[in-house]
């Protein structure tokens, strides 16, 4: 018996000797970047509902590379590549998370579950309570979304891979997801686990980008509210839910699975059936997002991740962010001034829709500045209208991106 | 003219649904150069109309805020 059949008894590091010295420096990376993600998601510094699972997945799946043949190596946790159904139906019984893959990830099943809880945790009456604004700010807030797209082109990247990566901009990991595996399958891995670890660190950075461009005195404007506040009441929330679901599908029913899911959620939260609200807000709302997480976590395989281009999408992603917030918060500042000085300009960084963290982010950088003002219901529906212009602008890129030729 | 807040309701949810026939139903049958500029036109009204809608809830909010003080 030779060492190197002691060392098959321990094929995660027999294959890392047999590997290209590039896919073993890149596996032990990916292990510490997985260690990296589980503590930062502890410490909160990144959303731990995804880092936990992620990182763990990321540091598992690198590891545990086995021989499948002679000369092939493998895991026994998922095969993205795989479609061909002969192949396919062989897999489902082996690797273990392949049937979540094939069932509920690749066909974008999982962001629409995730989508269904955003919409159970909407109030979308803080829209309807100042429509103009939230719009407004809304689509302030998509600056990076639309003016990444040509950056992207011009860096070289496909329209389709273009338009996904834009997606980042809208700050909303279930339609980032939806648009790369609609337009740009070989990618969607990369720009998805990129777009989530950068929305995790909007909470991070976003504070800094309010301090460096508002003012405290602007900061810590006070929002006149009137004394006598009229709510929206359920019947209307509803009635507009199910009608911009219909427009919005019948506009782009290639994202109609989004629509429907996230105005399904605001539906049955408006409608008041409990039950429904207890097990989309929870089990389905948080199993997804652990599966999510696991999953990405898993695919982030080094043979599967190193991608020449996934540099010029780290690059675009923060990009893509960036001029988002600084979007939202142009989109401040002209309210401020059409309000002649009436309105707090940091409510415009709420415009980028990673909800509820911007709206919070909003209201904290002012909490610091004075305590005592109330800016949440104003963030809240900028926010909320976030959601809802980034899936319209999912819908135009998936709908016209493809008949760019 | 003003409108009622039903008046509102009205009018975006026909604002949205011509939109809607602009944009997948007229503009596939336009000349191909005016294709995209009538899908986009349709694609405005109908998020135009749901505008309305939402102008409409604001309406009434400001009106019963306006009576209650």
């Amino acid at each position: 018996m030779e060492w190197k059949d002691v060392l098959n008894l321990f094929q995660g590091i027999a294959t890392l000797a047999a590997s290209e010295p590039s896919i073993a420096i890149a596996r032990i990376g990916l292990i510490f970047l997985g260690m990296l993600l589980v503590y930062l998601g502890k410490k909160e510094v990144l959303e731990p509902l995804l880092m936990i699972p992620m990182g763990f997945g990321m540091a598992a799946v690198n590891a545990g590379v086995l021989f499948l043949s002679a000369t092939q190596q493998g895991t026994l946790f998922v095969n993205p590549i795989l479609s061909e159904p002969t192949q396919l139906i062989n897999i489902l019984q082996i690797d273990f998370l392949q049937p979540i893959y094939t069932f509920t990830f690749s066909n974008g099943l999982i962001a629409c579950f995730v989508f269904m809880g955003i919409g159970v945790l909407l109030d979308v009456g803080y829209v309807l309570e100042r429509p103009f604004e939230s719009m407004f700010l809304a689509l302030c807030a998509e600056l990076g979304t639309v003016a990444t797209f040509p950056i992207a082109v011009a860096c070289g990247l496909s329209y389709n891979d273009a338009a996904s990566i834009a997606m980042v901009g809208g700050a909303d990991g279930p339609m980032v997801l939806y648009t790369s595996l609609m337009l740009s399958k070989n990618l969607f891995v990369p720009i998805t686990v990129v777009a989530y670890l950068y929305l995790g660190l909007t909470y991070g950075g976003y504070p800094y980008l309010i301090k460096l461009l508002i003012p405290k005195e602007l900061r810590g404007i006070n929002v006149e509210r009137s004394k006598n506040v009229v709510t929206i009441t359920s019947g209307e929330k509803l009635a507009f839910a199910i009608i911009a679901c219909s427009v919005l599908c019948l506009l782009f029913p290639v994202a109609a699975p989004l629509f429907l899911s996230l105005f399904v959620g605001v539906g049955v939260r408006e409608s008041g059936l409990t039950h429904f609200i207890s097990f989309i807000g929870g089990p389905v709302l948080y199993g997804s997002t652990f599966f999510l997480g696991l999953l990405l976590g898993v695919l982030c395989e080094a043979n599967t991740i190193l991608n020449p281009q996934i540099l010029i999408l780290l690059l675009l992603g923060i990009l893509s962010l960036l001029l988002s917030g600084i979007g939202g918060i142009i989109g401040g500042y002209l309210m401020f001034f059409l309000k002649k000085g009436k309105y707090n300009p940091t409510i415009g960084i709420a415009g980028v829709s990673c909800v509820p963290t911007t709206a919070k982010v909003a209201q904290k950088s002012v909490t610091e500045v004075s305590p005592e003002v109330l800016i949440l219901p104003y963030a809240l529906g900028a926010n909320i209208s976030g959601v809802i212009t980034t899936a319209i602008i999912a819908g135009i890129y998936v709908t016209l991106v493809p008949l760019f030729k | 003219m003003k409108l009622s807040t039903r008046g509102f309701w009205i009018a975006g949810i026909v604002l949205s649904f011509f939109g809607v026939a602009v944009a997948r139903w007229l503009s596939p049958q336009v000349p191909p150069g005016y294709t995209l500029m009538t899908t986009l036109a349709g694609q405005l009204l109908a998020l135009g109309g749901l505008f309305v809608i939402a102008l409409g809830t604001r309406k009434r909010r400001k009106r019963g805020e306006a009576e209650g003080s």
